[in-house]
């Protein structure tokens, strides 16, 4: 019986491994998968340039770039590399396998591509691997063979703010980003995150909305007292994360968005443990933790489960947010619930609270060419194509008559190119480029938007605080990533060799000092710790970073 | 007189203790079988109510996208397909690997067994990490191909240590008889060692099947083909290409539509267990007679 | 046991010679894929005496690898937290060994007693079910039940006491890990215990039922000497296992906190990979703890041999 069985087993394990050896055998060896086979793209590969491309597939789970055949966008696109004499291949991997294939592949230089997306890779070792030269400098390319449009894009055009950002201490540049501009009254314009409190309960409960922290700690307090939740329980709360310096508080009393951060309007770069607003924040949100006015229980945890519960549970009377963000509303069990942001509360008298904005010109991703590709023209040839106009129409609109149409001499995206018509436009092959190629990405997308659009259809009271907003300062930057320049390896290892120790003690600081373990008035001796940590440091690299970007060049 | 006092004693005894084995048992089935319960109400019910964690005993709100959004790729039957290759080959193997590991080192007459178990046991302490193994499988060609998980679940070590202990307790005359009569090792391991193992085996068939059924790490740095990819790469990469950024969208209609979504997609890990435990369930009590009924070894006597 | 003994030093008989022979070739596929998915890629462990990055070579005699000996190690040595990460990892391990050790063995004992076979089944079955759950499932389930208007401080004061706040408190923290943990893993777990216990002879019982024993007496003598060489050798590999940790766990159930008690090696080495770049000290950091195992499997084999006397070898 037992002898049946192994053989039983052993037949069967052969029947398939001859099976699934003759699935392999036509994608064994061969990396592309098997639906973008060469031949879609070929048309005259003799007078064409080759470029082998890896990238990740994006994660929309309708639009995908593996059916870019079936998109009415990409002949275009197309058109586009040819006129440039270019024939991409492509090598799509899913997007949540391609940093482990982008780690594994770069680290053991097999089967490299020409060009690449290496957003995932750290900061240490991208730069290391600059040094060591794995990767093509992308300003001997453009200044040797670019036909001008690049050229022009990143000295004066559009792309000069990334172009410095992704500029090294010695003046090479290895890689080329994404580039996002915000406008708002055709002035560079942002928007920001701010503490988004429950309207509609201040509305029930008779209050103005508050324009002083101690105004917003009353307001918890009638919440509770109230119970606006009609639960019978006093769970009302402020349901945010301090141990991240961007919470919306935190800049009510002065303190920066990061724990090396500045302020914009300044320049000088400092951590909130070093402001003066740090003792008057820890003692207010302390006082908001004994009297339950603060769940305590978010501080610092992986995930957002707990607060997403909160929210739907609805308890959280306040939460922290983008200015005009509106899905909140939608996670909560009470269909009336209504969130307002406000901003810039005053804390302390001699402080002039900051609002967290970000960035109106963002550089973020980073594409490189590697060593492998001896076809230097092409390469060029590559970044002159991301930098015509045409490439962003495709990519931000799409083609017109498919996704978006000229009224009174302005682009309007079509309905079929919003986001909740995704799948739709799956079906019909019309879709943005940015959704095809550049969502995950394949090819850094350009994008340039006047937030307008956006206030225009958000709820008043939003809208409104965005708009009184908009020129507010001081300000610091979500994120300061965006401010500094590309580092050098030393500054980048000396950053990663504090960095794990000084955090860990950092935001344990922040829970203790919360949660009355340790006193506030010792305020002094904790930042010794941090300094003796090495926040000093830290500081330092940021504030020297900071200075070789051309805004605060000092 | 007294042994019958004494019988019934026990038998009062034995009816208390029932009693209380029995209560402690129903315990035990709720607090293992409640919570996978609580997670398959949480994978049906409205997404709001789901997010509130308070669905306790019935779902509120049918609400069956999450299982849509797995089932609507006629991909998952594929990585299916290949899963089920993966356990059986990687099961095989390592009984295969087990077994026969197992019975040389229960064999008294092994010189360097000390040595063999040294050499054994390093590996599962020592670990050279990801690179050098992705070298190493790109220098043998079986990066891409199903080959690299097959021969990466062949072996386990610990089970290797599981088989030689379970045959330690084989008593040894029975292989000395056997080669008395001129069987040869081989022989012996076949029909004699083999078919007592089966308890042991059975139980490194579950632990491997389950292991094999739920991993996904070796696929994702060995595989970057999709096609041949098992079914936990497939159930995480929805829940990935679900998730929804929801600060660059255009429209209030299309923010709260993602708003929705993104409420939904965190129901997703609660489908994705359902869906991974119910065919394990189905299966497993093919091998759940050899741990549930007593086996008799009067062939040992024999 | 009985071991039969071998020819006396020196003299290898011919046949033993060739059984030998015969044995190892049976080893050898096993040996061989052992040595090469196992042993091969063990030289990854050379770029914690390195100051390795990806693109570098591992090993090179042509000075491109640039070694640095211990510089790593002591990096952690003198890291201010190198104590409490040991002491916690250690703690929480030595918490789950103590009580999650026994009990999937009490459970593998007290299952069978159960005399129905269907029950018993039902029982087995229902019981493995938690390790199906995915940890950031459970994670989820235990915060939401540990909140401080969750279902655990409700059932808390409906019995007079207080409220406590025990997702932020760190003394709460190895009980919250150890229960979860046991609840996740012991009926899987005690699979292997199960089938020891089905392969006893059933005649030893029969002949100790007529000899008077009572149910106790039968565990006792029968059933759990039986299955002392299972137990002993899983207790080695825990033992072996002390300076490890469900870190996936932790890293879910933890706050800052917390990291008093809860942050472990494993956590600590998490936050250093998302700063990323750091290969050569967190390889560092994962080898100091194998080695660490591995002179406690030395260790826990010794301990095992004298109490059951019997180990690993």
């Amino acid at each position: 019986m037992k002898k049946k069985l192994l053989s039983l087993l052993l037949m069967t394990t052969m029947l398939l491994a001859f099976f699934a050896g003759c699935g392999t055998a036509e994608t064994n060896g061969s990396t592309a998968l098997p639906n973008t086979p060469a031949s879609s793209d070929q048309d005259n590969t003799s007078e064409k340039r080759i470029i082998k491309i890896l990238g990740p597939q994006g994660s929309n789970p309708y639009i995908k770039f593996a059916d870019r055949e079936n998109y009415t966008v990409w002949p275009e696109l197309k058109a586009l590399f040819d006129t440039y004499h270019l024939h991409p291949e492509f090598e799509v991997i899913p997007l949540d396998q391609y940093k482990t294939v982008l780690q594994t592949r770069t680290a053991s230089g097999t089967d490299l591509p020409d060009f690449l997306n290496i957003t995932y890779l750290d900061d240490a070792t991208i730069i290391r691997m600059a040094n060591q030269g794995l990767f093509l400098p992308v300003d001997e390319l453009i200044d040797q063979y670019s036909d001008g449009t690049a050229k022009d894009f990143f000295t004066n055009g559009k792309g000069q703010y990334s172009n410095m950002l992704n500029t090294t201490e010695s003046g090479k540049v290895y890689w080329i980003s994404q580039i996002q501009q915000t406008s708002y009254d055709d002035k560079p314009g942002s928007t920001s995150m701010l503490i988004n409190i429950r309207k509609d309960w201040l509305e029930a409960a008779g209050l103005d909305a508050p324009t002083t922290a101690d105004e917003f700690y009353q307001m918890l307090k009638t919440f509770q007292e109230k119970d606006m939740n009609g639960n019978g329980l006093k769970d009302e709360v402020l349901t945010f994360n301090p141990a991240v310096w961007n919470n919306g508080i935190a800049q009510w009393f002065g303190l920066v968005a990061d724990l090396s951060s500045f302020v914009l309007e300044d320049g000088t770069v400092t951590s909130p443990w070093y402001q003066d607003g740090i003792k008057d924040y820890f003692r207010f949100l302390k006082k908001l933790a004994d009297e339950d006015l603060l769940d305590t229980t978010l501080i610092g945890l992986e995930t957002d489960d707990q607060l997403d519960q909160k929210v739907a549970e609805n308890k959280s009377a306040a939460l922290h947010s983008y200015t005009m963000q509106t899905w909140y509303e939608a996670s909560v069990s009470d269909t009336n619930a209504q969130y307002m942001p406000i901003a810039a509360l005053k804390a302390v008298d001699t402080i002039e609270p900051l609002i967290a904005v970000e960035p109106p010109s963002l550089s973020y991703g980073r594409w490189a060419f590697t060593k492998e590709f001896q076809d230097k023209e092409a390469a060029a040839a590559l970044i002159d194509v991301l930098c015509t106009e045409k490439y962003v129409e495709l990519t931000q609109w799409g083609t017109e008559g498919d996704t978006f149409e000229v009224v009174d001499g302005e682009k309007q995206l079509l309905p079929i190119a919003t986001n909740v018509q995704w799948e739709q436009a799956g079906k019909e092959g019309k879709a943005l480029g940015d959704l095809l190629w550049a969502n995950g990405s394949i090819f850094p997308k350009r994008r340039f938007v006047p937030m307008e659009n956006e206030i225009g259809i958000v709820p008043a009271c939003k809208a409104e605080v965005q708009v009184e907003i908009i020129n507010y300062s001081p300000t610091t930057p979500i994120g300061t990533s965006n401010y500094y320049p590309v580092m050098t390896q030393e500054a980048v290892d000396r950053r990663n060799e504090i960095f794990t120790d000084l955090n860990t003690r950092s935001r344990e600081l922040i829970a203790q000092l919360i949660l009355g373990q340790i006193e506030i008035d010792d305020m002094d001796q904790h930042v010794a710790e941090l300094d003796a940590l090495g926040l000093k440091d830290i500081v330092e690299i940021g504030q020297s970073s900071l200075n070789r970007n051309d805004t605060y060049a000092k | 007189m007294d042994s019958i006092k004494k019988g019934n004693r026990i038998k009062d005894e034995s009816k208390a203790a029932n009693m209380l084995i029995g209560i402690f048992m129903l315990a035990v089935i709720f607090i293992t079988l409640y919570p996978l319960y609580y997670v398959f109400i949480l994978s049906v019910s409205d997404p709001i109510e789901a997010a509130t964690m308070k669905v306790f005993l019935y779902p509120k709100g049918l609400y069956f996208r999450a299982y849509k959004i797995i089932l609507k790729d006629q991909n998952i039957w594929r990585s299916f397909g290949y899963t089920i290759f993966y356990v059986l080959t990687g099961t095989f193997l390592t009984i295969f690997t087990s077994t026969t590991t197992g019975y040389v080192l229960s064999s008294p007459h092994l010189r360097g067994k000390k040595w063999v178990t040294i050499f054994l046991l390093v590996p599962m302490y020592f670990s050279g990490g990801t690179i050098p193994s992705f070298l190493l499988i790109s220098k043998l060609h079986l990066y891409n191909t199903v080959w690299a998980l097959v021969f990466t679940s062949s072996f386990n070590i610990m089970y290797m240590i599981y088989v030689r202990s379970y045959f330690y307790s084989i008593p040894e005359e029975m292989r000395e008889a056997a080669k008395i009569e001129g069987a040869g090792n081989f022989k012996i391991f076949r029909q004699i060692y083999l078919p007592l193992a089966m308890p042991v085996i059975a139980v490194i068939a579950i632990y491997t099947i389950v292991n094999i059924w739920n991993s996904w790490y070796n696929s994702m740095v060995y595989q970057p083909n999709t096609d041949i990819q098992p079914l936990q790469m497939y159930l995480r990469r929805v829940l990935i290409e679900q998730t929804v950024d929801l600060t660059k969208t255009g429209s209030m209609a299309e923010m709260e539509a993602l708003a929705r979504t993104r409420l939904s997609t965190s129901q997703l890990k609660y489908s994705m267990i359902i869906f991974t435990t119910v065919p394990v369930i189905i299966v497993y009590p093919f091998f759940q007679k050899h741990f549930v009924k007593g086996v008799m070894l009067g062939s040992v006597k024999g | 046991m009985k071991k039969t003994k071998q020819s006396t030093r020196g003299k290898i008989s011919k046949s033993e010679r060739r059984e030998n022979l015969e044995l190892y070739i049976f080893l050898l596929p096993s040996l061989l894929l052992v040595f090469i998915f196992a042993y091969v890629p063990l030289y990854g462990l050379l770029i914690a005496f390195q100051d390795y990055a990806p693109g570098n070579p591992f090993f090179s005699l042509s000075g491109e690898v640039n070694w640095v000996g211990l510089k790593h190690f002591e990096r952690f040595f003198n890291s201010i937290y190198f104590s409490r990460l040991f002491s916690n990892t250690l703690s929480l391990s030595l918490y789950n060994l103590i009580f999650g050790f026994p009990i999937p063995i009490l459970f593998a004992v007290l299952l069978n007693e159960i005399k129905s076979n269907k029950f018993k089944k039902v029982i087995q079955t229902s019981s493995y079910l938690p390790y199906f759950i995915s940890t950031v499932v459970v994670a989820g389930m235990v915060l939401s039940f540990l909140q401080t208007d969750g279902l655990f401080n409700i059932l808390t004061e409906a019995f007079g006491g207080t409220k406590r706040k025990f997702i932020t408190d760190p003394n709460y923290f190895s009980r919250i890990y150890v229960i979860t943990n046991i609840w996740k893993s012991f009926g899987f777990n005690s699979i292997l215990y199960l089938s020891a216990i089905t392969s006893v002879d059933q005649a030893q019982y029969e002949s100790a039922k007529i000899d008077g024993a009572n149910r106790l007496r039968l565990m006792q003598y029968i059933t759990l000497p039986n299955i002392k060489p299972t137990i002993a050798i899983t207790l080695v590999m825990s033992i072996g296992a002390v300076l490890s940790s469900n870190t996936d766990l932790i890293l879910l159930l933890y706050t800052p906190a917390t990291y008093e008690k809860a942050d472990v090696f494993g956590s600590y080495i998490y936050r250093i990979g998302i700063n990323g770049g750091e290969f050569s000290y967190t390889t560092a950091i994962t080898l100091i703890s194998s080695i660490l195992n591995f002179v406690l499997l030395f260790l826990g084999n010794k301990f095992a041999k004298k109490t059951f006397g019997q180990g690993l070898w």
